[in-house]
Parts: C-alpha cells; sequence; structure tokens
C-alpha cells in the first residue's frame, strides 16, 4: 500500500506543476480586478488543461516527444514571474473570505478520496480510458489514426465514433513526465481532482444562490447523497468528470455576468455580449477557453449548459412579470433560445429525412411547441385570464401528452425492461402514438439510484421554493429539474435530445437536476422559518444582491 | 392512570391480536445445538394439532469440532416434535432446544422463547447413553428420535396479556413525558387528550399497514415494523406538542425531519454505516467513496499489480500484434503493452458497434475453456490456425500471442475461465503455443500451431 503514498508525493508535484500552477500564475498575472482566490484556483486549473494542450501541439508539430511539453510549461511559468509584482499585487488584493468555508471539507476530500482513489475496477471502463492515453503517449500523436482497442486504421474500419482526446492527452502528458504508471496516476487523480470539483460546485452554487452558506451545503450535499455521474467521485478522473469542473465553473461565470448585467442597460443578448466583452473581457474570454476545452473533453456538458437555459428561459416565460432578474433574462435569453431551438429542429428533421414518420415529427416538434406555448403565456398575461387559462392548458396537455406512465411506474416499481443484447448500456425502444419506434432510457443504468429519492424530492422541493420565493435562482432549478425529469419519462422529449448526442450522453440529463443546490436551499429557508428569526436577519438570496 | 388510557391499549391490542393472527400465529421456530463425530443429516417433523398431519425438515451438519445451531420453522400449530438429531449410526450431543413464538408487541426472549429439556421427552427410540462428556449418545441404528408434547393452550392468552400491559406501561409512560414536557396538571382537557385520541386514528393505519405488509409477504417484518411505527409515531406527536410550546416553528422542523431522513440512508452508505447501496443495482460498480474503502482495493482489484510483468512481457513482444486473454487480463495489458486484444466487453467490441474491433470474438473461449469431449487439440490447433489466416488476409494484426493470468485475488480475473488458474485451459494453450515468459502473474505463450 505504501507504493501509493510514495508515490502520491511524486505525483502531486507534477498536478501542481502541470495542471495548477501554469494556470494559476496565468490568471493572477492577466487579471487586474479583485476576486476570491478560490476563483483564480479553479481558474488556474481550467488555463492549466489550454495550456497543457497548447504545449502539447507546440511539441507535436515540432515531432517531439509529448513530454517535453513540460519543459515548455515551466519556461511559460518562468517568463510569467519575470511580472511577479502584478502576481504579488493580485494575490494580496485576492478575496480569501470564501476559503473558510471549504477548506476543511477539501483537506477531507483529499484524504478520503486518495485512499478509495479513482475507480480501477474492471467494470469502470477506467482501462478503456488508459489505453487510449497509452496509445497517445505511445504514437505521439494527439488525434490517432487508427483504434487503440484493434490497431486499424481509422479509415479502414468507416463507422467509428471517435472520443474527444482533450483529457486523454492531458493523461499521456502527466505519465510521460512524471515516468509515473497510469495506474497510479488515475488513483491519485480522484483525490486531487475532487477538491477541485467540490470548489467549482461551491463557486457555480455561490454564483446561482449568492449566498455562502447555500452554496457550502450544496457543495456538501453533492458529495454526500446520491445523484448522476457527477456524484460519483471515484470515477473523477473519467474525461467526463473532469469536464463537469469546468461546467461548473461556465455556470458560476454565466450567472455572476448575468447578476452585474446593469439594469440600466436595454436587455439583450448582443447588448449583453458587448457589455461582456467591454466591462468583463477577463470572464467573457474565460467563458470561451471553458468552453473549447468542454468540447475537446467530452462536449455533452456545453449540450447541457444550452439545455439548461432554454430550460429555463421556457419557465421563466410563464412567471417573468413577478420579477425583475426574471425579465431581464428574458431579454438576453431570447435571441439565442430562440436561434438554437430553431437549429435544433432543423437539424433534427435534416437528420432523420429518411426515416421520417408521425411520432418522430411529433418528436422534433417538441421543444418549438414548448417554446410557443411558452410565448403565448408571455405575451397572455399582458391581454388577461382567458389567454392564461388557455395557456396553461396547453402546458398541463404538453406535459400530460409526454409522460409514458409504464416508465414513470418502472422507477418505483422495477419490471424487467426489453433489454437489447448489451445490456444496459442501451436504450429501450418504446412505441409512439402512431406505433413507430421511439427510445427511452432505462433507470437501471445508474438512474434509479439518483433519482430515487432525493432528485425526485427535490422536484417538489423546488415547486415549494418557487411558490414561496420567485426568483431567478429558484426558477432555474424548478425548470432544470422539471424539465429534464420530464425528458426521461417522455419518449418524444428523449427521442427528440438522443438526436444531437450519444445515448451514453442523452441519458445524463438528469444531471440537470440540481438537488444538492435545492436541498441547500430548503434547509436553509426551513431553518430560518424553523428558528422564527425576522427576515431581515436572513441572508437570502435575493437580499444580498 | 385514566381509563382512556386502558380503553386505547386495549383496542390497540386485540387489533394488534386480530390483524397479526396471534392465535395462528403462522410460524414458530425450533432451534437447538448438536455435535457428532461426523457429517450428517439432522431432522425435524412435528405434528399439525389436532389432525394426524406430519410434516418433516433436514438440514445438513458439520462434524466436531463443529457446532451445529439448527433452527427450523414450523407451523405455529404444532402439537407434538421429533428431533432427529443425527440421521446415521453416530456419537453425538443433542442440547439447547428452545422454542420462539414470535407475536409480542416488543419482543422479550425470557417471555417468547421456551426452553425444552431433554427430561421432558414423552419418546426416545434407538438411542444409547454412553459415558463420554463430549458425546453422551449413540444411534443404535439409524435415526434415533426425541420426541416432545407442545402445549399451546395458554400462549393466545398469555401474549394477548403481556401485550396489553406493555402497551398501557408505554402510553403511561409518554402520557407522563408529555405532561412533565407541557407541566400542565393532570386534568383531561380536551386539549391534553389529543395524543390519545391520536392513538385511535392510529388504528385504521396500522391495519392498513398490516395488509400492506402481508401483501409483500413478510407477516413476522410486518410485526416488528407495526411494533415501531406505533412508538415513533406516537412519541414524534408528543415531541411535536411539546416543540409547539417551545420557541421553535413546528412545521418547517417536521420538513426539514423528513428531507433529512429521506437523504439518510445516501449518506449513510457513504459514511459505511450500511452496507447495501438504496435503491441500486448491485452489481453495479462502487462508484461512491465510502469511508470503508481502502487502497488495498486499487492495488488488488485492478492490473496494478502487473505492470513488473508487463514491463518484461513489452521487451518480449512485436508492437502491433494481437493477443488472446480472459476480458479483465485484455484490458490491463491494452493499457501496458502495445498489443490488441481479441475480447472486449460487449459495448466496445463487436463489428459494426462504436468503439469497434472487427477481430474481438468469443469463440476463443469456446475453444479454450470448453469441454475436451467438443473441443479436443486438434480442434483448436484448427481454429487457431484459420482465425491466424484470417488475421493476415483482412490485415488485421498477426494472431501471436496468449496471455494467462495467474492472480487469484483479483475477482475480475477469478471470475474467467480463460486464466492460469484453470488447469484445463492451461493444457490447451500449451497444445497451441510456447511459454516464452513467466511472470509473477502473468505468463506469455508465443503462438506456435506448427511445434
Amino acid at each position: 500500500m505504501d507504493i501509493f503514498f510514495r508515490e502520491s508525493a511524486q505525483f502531486l508535484v507534477f498536478f501542481f506543476l502541470l495542471l495548477i500552477l501554469p494556470g494559476l500564475l496565468t490568471s493572477l498575472t492577466f487579471n487586474s480586478k479583485r476576486k476570491s482566490f478560490l476563483f483564480h484556483l479553479v481558474a488556474g486549473f481550467c488555463l492549466s488543461l489550454l495550456l497543457n494542450h497548447i504545449a502539447a501541439f507546440i511539441v507535436v508539430i515540432f515531432n517531439l516527444e509529448l513530454a517535453y511539453a513540460t519543459y515548455l510549461l515551466i519556461a511559460y511559468c518562468c517568463i510569467l514571474f519575470i511580472k511577479f509584482s502584478a502576481i504579488k499585487i493580485n494575490l494580496q488584493n485576492s478575496d480569501y473570505s470564501e476559503i473558510k468555508y471549504v477548506v476543511l471539507p477539501c483537506l477531507l476530500l483529499v484524504i478520503v478520496m486518495s485512499m478509495n482513489g479513482g475507480l480501477l475496477v474492471l467494470h469502470s471502463d477506467a482501462w478503456w480510458h488508459i489505453s487510449y492515453a497509452k496509445k497517445i503517449s505511445a504514437s505521439n500523436q494527439i488525434f490517432l489514426d487508427y483504434h487503440h482497442l484493434s490497431g486499424l486504421e481509422i479509415k479502414d474500419i468507416g463507422k467509428y465514433l471517435s472520443y474527444l482526446p482533450g483529457w486523454h492527452l492531458i493523461l499521456a502528458l502527466l505519465h510521460q513526465s512524471s515516468g509515473l504508471a497510469y495506474t497510479t496516476i488515475w488513483h491519485n487523480l480522484a483525490g486531487f481532482l475532487t477538491p477541485i470539483t467540490f470548489v467549482s460546485y461551491f463557486l457555480f452554487s455561490k454564483a446561482l444562490s449568492r449566498n455562502n452558506i447555500i452554496a457550502l451545503l450544496s457543495a456538501l450535499l453533492l458529495s454526500l447523497i446520491f445523484g448522476g455521474l457527477n456524484s460519483y467521485f471515484r470515477i473523477s478522473p473519467w474525461p467526463g468528470n473532469v469536464s463537469y469542473i469546468i461546467w461548473y465553473f461556465l455556470y458560476f461565470l454565466a450567472f455572476t455576468l448575468l447578476w452585474e448585467f446593469p439594469r440600466q442597460l436595454k436587455p439583450g443578448f448582443v447588448s449583453f455580449l458587448k457589455w461582456g466583452f467591454n466591462d468583463k473581457p477577463y470572464s467573457m474570454w474565460l467563458a470561451l477557453v471553458c468552453c473549447y476545452l468542454i468540447l475537446t473533453i467530452h462536449a455533452s456538458e456545453l449540450l447541457w449548459f444550452a439545455v439548461s437555459f432554454i430550460f429555463y428561459y421556457l419557465l421563466a416565460t410563464y412567471i417573468s412579470k413577478q420579477n425583475e432578474s426574471l425579465t431581464l433574462d428574458i431579454g438576453i435569453l431570447t435571441l439565442p433560445v430562440v436561434l438554437l431551438t430553431l437549429a435544433a429542429t432543423i437539424l433534427f428533421f435534416y437528420q432523420k429525412a429518411e426515416l421520417i414518420n408521425p411520432d418522430l415529427v411529433i418528436a422534433g416538434l417538441q421543444f418549438i411547441s414548448l417554446l410557443i406555448i411558452g410565448l403565448i403565456f408571455h405575451s397572455a398575461i399582458k391581454s388577461g385570464k382567458t389567454q392564461v387559462t388557455i395557456g396553461l392548458v396547453c402546458l398541463v396537455a404538453f406535459i400530460a401528452f409526454n409522460i409514458d406512465f409504464s416508465q414513470l411506474k418502472a422507477l418505483f416499481y422495477p419490471v424487467k425492461q426489453q433489454l437489447s443484447i448489451y445490456g444496459h448500456h442501451h436504450p429501450y425502444p418504446v412505441e409512439g402514438i402512431f406505433g413507430h419506434q421511439l427510445i427511452l432510457p432505462q433507470w437501471e443504468h445508474q438512474l434509479r439510484e439518483g433519482i430515487l429519492f432525493a432528485a425526485l424530492t427535490s422536484i417538489i422541493v423546488a415547486c415549494y421554493l418557487s411558490i414561496t420565493d420567485c426568483n431567478r435562482t429558484h426558477i432555474f432549478l424548478l425548470a432544470n429539474s422539471c424539465l429534464s425529469f420530464l425528458v426521461l419519462i417522455s419518449p418524444y422529449l428523449f427521442t427528440f435530445l438522443n438526436n444531437f448526442t450519444p445515448y451514453t450522453s442523452t441519458y445524463r440529463v438528469h444531471l440537470l437536476i440540481f438537488h444538492p443546490i435545492i436541498f441547500a436551499c430548503i434547509f436553509y429557508k426551513l431553518y430560518f422559518l424553523a428558528t422564527k428569526q425576522p427576515v431581515n436577519q436572513r441572508q437570502s438570496p435575493q437580499s444580498s444582491l | 392512570m385514566r381509563p382512556h388510557l386502558f380503553i386505547a391499549a386495549l383496542v390497540i391490542t386485540i387489533f394488534y391480536a386480530l390483524i397479526t393472527k396471534l392465535d395462528d400465529l403462522g410460524n414458530i421456530s425450533i432451534t437447538y445445538e448438536v455435535k457428532t463425530e461426523n457429517r450428517n443429516l439432522t431432522q425435524l417433523h412435528w405434528r399439525i394439532a389436532g389432525t394426524q398431519t406430519v410434516k418433516h425438515l433436514n438440514k445438513s451438519i458439520q462434524a466436531f469440532p463443529a457446532a451445529n445451531t439448527v433452527t427450523f420453522t414450523i407451523d405455529a400449530a404444532t402439537d407434538k416434535i421429533t428431533i432427529v438429531p443425527v440421521t446415521n449410526q453416530d456419537a453425538f450431543s443433542l442440547s439447547n432446544i428452545k422454542i420462539y413464538r414470535p407475536g409480542l408487541f416488543i419482543d422479550i426472549p425470557l417471555l417468547s422463547t421456551q426452553p425444552l429439556e431433554l427430561s421432558s421427552t414423552t419418546e426416545v427410540q434407538n438411542v444409547e447413553q454412553i459415558s463420554s462428556d463430549r458425546f453422551p449418545f449413540k444411534s443404535q441404528t439409524i435415526n434415533p428420535i426425541f420426541t416432545f408434547n407442545i402445549d399451546a393452550r395458554f400462549v393466545y392468552i398469555k401474549y394477548v396479556t403481556i401485550n396489553f400491559l406493555t402497551l398501557l406501561l408505554l402510553l403511561y409512560w409518554g402520557r407522563l413525558v408529555y405532561s412533565r414536557l407541557l407541566n400542565s396538571k393532570s386534568t383531561p382537557t380536551a386539549h391534553t387528550l389529543t395524543p390519545d385520541i391520536f392513538i385511535f386514528i392510529l388504528v385504521p393505519c396500522l391495519y392498513l399497514f398490516s395488509k400492506l405488509s402481508i401483501e409483500f409477504n413478510n407477516p413476522l417484518a410486518s410485526l416488528q415494523v407495526i411494533s415501531w411505527f406505533t412508538l415513533i409515531v406516537y412519541l414524534g406527536y408528543l415531541c411535536v406538542v411539546a416543540l409547539k410550546k417551545s420557541k421553535i416553528n413546528v412545521f418547517p422542523v417536521i420538513i426539514l425531519a423528513l428531507l433529512i431522513f429521506i437523504l439518510l440512508p445516501d449518506v449513510s452508505y457513504k459514511l459505511s454505516f450500511i452496507d447495501h447501496k438504496p435503491n441500486s443495482n448491485k452489481y453495479t460498480p462502487i462508484y461512491h467513496w465510502r469511508l470503508s474503502n481502502s487502497m488495498d482495493q486499487t492495488l488488488t482489484q485492478s492490473g496494478h499489480l502487473y505492470k513488473e510483468d508487463m514491463k518484461e512481457i513489452e521487451r518480449l513482444v512485436n508492437p502491433s500484434d494481437s493477443f488472446i486473454s480472459d476480458e479483465a487480463t485484455s484490458y490491463y495489458a491494452l493499457s501496458f503493452l502495445p498489443l490488441y486484444p481479441t475480447t472486449a466487453k460487449p459495448h466496445h467490441g463487436g463489428s459494426g458497434k462504436d468503439y469497434s474491433s472487427p477481430f474481438v470474438s468469443y469463440e476463443f473461449l469456446k475453444y479454450l475453456c470448453g469441454p475436451d469431449e467438443l473441443y479436443n487439440d486438434t480442434d483448436i490447433v484448427e481454429f487457431i490456425g484459420k482465425k491466424s489466416a484470417l488475421h493476415k488476409q483482412r490485415n488485421w494484426p498477426d494472431l501471436k500471442y496468449v496471455l494467462l493470468n495467474k492472480d487469484t485475488q483479483n475477482r475480475f480475473v477469478r471470475w474467467q475461465c480463460l486464466t492460469a488458474n484453470n488447469p484445463n485451459t492451461v493444457r490447451k494453450v500449451q497444445a497451441i503455443g510456447k511459454l516464452i515468459y513467466q511472470g509473477e502473474y502473468i505468463d506469455l505463450y508465443e503462438i506456435d500451431i506448427n511445434k
């Protein structure tokens, strides 16, 4: 066992040297505004990944071994140290107040996760990823021209779904620079990536709720309760889970920008971008870096990011009149949401053109019809009660039409679903109302344990929160929890989304049920209700604006 | 003590007796301890009361020094039992015979368990007493028997009385706690009567609950659940009333407690208080962290230990060839060696699928692990020859090596048949190749069908 303890120290040096230091120094050098140190830490991790990619590209172009990228990164850090005074000033100016919330849980996580380690059992697919990284390292190529399982050239295989090499490249770099075995790297990565996940989730929750206690509770609950793949800390070294760190950080950036958007400006997507690049260029560029990293590491989180804002927009249209933040968000999001929904619908029909049937037509029109209902309702609020009633009836009819009750029942009473020969890894086919084949996910595949009962309860809780305190935080949480659950029980919505991402990513729509944050919000609220403390003593999400 | 407490206790006890069918409790348990010289079989026969129906059950028992504590669950309505401690001619000892009858509201072993003395037997046959401390008896022929009569006539009355008294005591204690919490006088006002009225509401709930439990075919568990459910709800109600008097707002506390209760199994699993993952397939890997997990898992349940062997093998093999091995070792080797496997997990391999490897084939398993009668050495040599030719013809990596894993600790290897732990497979692999490296965990064979 001491192998791991001995090698952990060696691993830590290279982890810090490659995945923290270059980005942290960059963040401290180029950002002159006062930011929290936790922000610099996660931004540093993201920027380090980018710098690793750049260094790897350079050495591959010059046909050098990947290990030389380490020297490039060290040289880069040395150059940055020339601007040491700027780094020092930024370090002194950083806000350290949030550290007290996360330091103890993070230390505990390092200890616990170093003992648990990254999952290396056969079922976990770790070996598949390690093999991919091994072949990248052995062939000194970023994009393999052969398949790492068979050695056959990709052009000869024909149909081949290539896995994005963004994270495998980093694994290969870590292996080549440190000389450690992939198993050691994989085991130790969990111990150091988990605290970064914790901090990133803390920042996301903080940006959403504007409250440190809720943020801390959310991050703690993410660590302690069951959820989707993001709660599986032992698979932190998976590309998907690394991507979640960046995904949370992207949410943090998005919500920070939304809260800071000046009220006096006209709310619109173009004006938001203009304001962002003029007043908050560092955050905007960082958001673009995050998008690039997600695209090169796992990609589907970018889809979930877009989908979550579409869901938020759709629900916000029903209640926007009650809240200033929601009205503002509708103004900013209308253009991107309408464009994305149209593009997705056109893409769906384009890709399914040869197989089209009435059920697929219904599936293809799902998002656009939800958007139309929302917009009708939004304009109806101004007109009068009759239109509001019509809008509500349309929404209820839409939801009722979409629910597959046998799928809903199967969540509570497991039945032997129609398994394909590949077991739980594949969807099971269901019939649409016109008798054509649609698909739904199998609860057995990592869904049931996360949804029962924590996530399911959180949907009810989110409803309560939104009714009692209708604000941006609660509506975002409610929209994502309700609609992502609806996707899991609706063959039409699921088939529609499955068109844009492989099935193994589509069923992960349940990640949008942010139940740790929902529970944190309700615990916080209930504490104050129970102790009968006056409202003005509360540190509610709204009052801290 | 007020009369309504008596009435409440009586009503609940009667309901409890009716819904759990206390007079015909379904099953009772007979437990006894047997020691015997040789491995043997023990039997219990019982007669259903008022009939001539005799049933029996068997259990195997281990030889001395093992002390075999045997438990049989039999019909409650039994009036006679016959114990056959051993079924062969053997020396044996028989002791600690006990009858356990469920049905008490709170299970008190002293009251629910009845010991049976050997001196109270009504009939003993084929048994010889010998002067040995270890084995006091010897069976003269096969099947020595000890017969006991069981008298269950007063059990029903006894249990109802005990249940009534227990419940009365609990209610009185609860009432006392409640009064103390409120500092109220003992005058029964409408307000102070509320918890007792609440008990009456519980009765139909209990009935419904027990019906549901019986639906799930577990009446015994339902007895326990009903007992604890009643107590928890009643005491919970008292707490709520007490909280109402304090500065705490009760409703949020209840919701908070409920939410924590929902999340508790998840947290308990991660903190290793419970071992079973709630609501999940037991075959899924241990994705979640747990306090009780240790580094040993990574060390022993992965390919980490094989890295020295793999380093040596890497020196010996031609890069870009393919190899035959079990599924686990194939993945481990893939991560250490420049070779390609002929086995993969179903969702990773198989022609035409995503991430495909067209030469993945489960036929290797069939030939190298199958019975000799179906796949003899000649068949295997012929099959490997055909496969090698196909690899050459299709320009796939040459089929050149076999890796056999000897690890006995790694359960993912232990499950496989194509390993060095299977002597039959080793013999078959030796027929198609020669051993070129023998490591601590992995053996490497080079395929040579012309040898």
